[in-house]
């Protein structure tokens, strides 16, 4: 018959397994997540058009300040 | 609430202030002039109780934002889980027995808060991993 303490030891490794895993899961399948992107496509009178990509809010925060000003060059 | 400040606020509320019976009973073993031992403390199973409070207390941060990761916290929330049901039992068995052995009630009640502190902090980690929509 099994001991309670061997037992308890079953218990505590599978839990504390089973925890880290799921933690270590979580963090795993966030760096694999793609990145956020934003895409602005800006069309002139003329019809061309100008397609920018960001990835990261530091380049969004470029774009966007880059869109601003050329909306007020206009 | 960030992660860390939620972990942090679980670690002194959840788990530290939980241990407070425990060391009330060591202190008044001490002024009543007694040698206090970790088995004579542990004796009476008050750890698996603690232990069950632990895990089922990080259940209940799994619960209400469960958005996002459901998978992950379904394991986590398992574990505790485990923990909940072993220790309830293992508590049941010591208050059933006439005259308990403390040594391996000892053992189990240390494995099993161990392991729920373990667990527990697996799912106060994950209650925070919110799907960003």
């Amino acid at each position: 018959m099994m001991r309670m303490e061997t037992a308890a030891m079953l218990v505590a490794i599978i839990s504390s397994t089973m925890s880290l895993s799921a933690v270590a899961m979580s963090r795993i399948s966030r760096r694999g997540q793609p990145a956020d992107q934003i895409i602005i496509t800006i069309t002139d009178a003329a019809g061309r058009r100008e397609r920018m990509v960001a990835r990261s809010g530091k380049r969004a925060k470029e774009l966007l300040r880059d869109v601003e000003r050329a909306v007020q060059a206009d | 609430m960030s992660r860390p400040e939620r972990m942090t606020r679980w670690f002194i509320f959840g788990v530290l202030i939980s241990l407070i019976p425990l060391a009330v009973s060591y202190f008044s073993l001490k002024l009543d002039r007694r040698a206090p031992t970790l088995g004579g403390l542990l004796a009476g199973g008050e750890l698996l109780l603690i232990s069950t409070t632990v895990a089922a207390g990080c259940i209940g941060e799994l619960i209400p934002v469960s958005r996002g990761k459901p998978v992950e916290k379904l394991i986590a929330g398992g574990a505790c889980m485990l923990i909940v049901l072993f220790s309830t039992s293992c508590f049941a068995a010591v208050k059933s027995r006439a005259s308990p052995d403390p040594s391996p009630i000892r053992a189990t009640s240390l494995l099993l808060f161990a392991s729920a502190v373990v667990a527990g902090a697996g799912c106060v980690y994950l209650a925070n991993d919110q799907e960003v929509v």
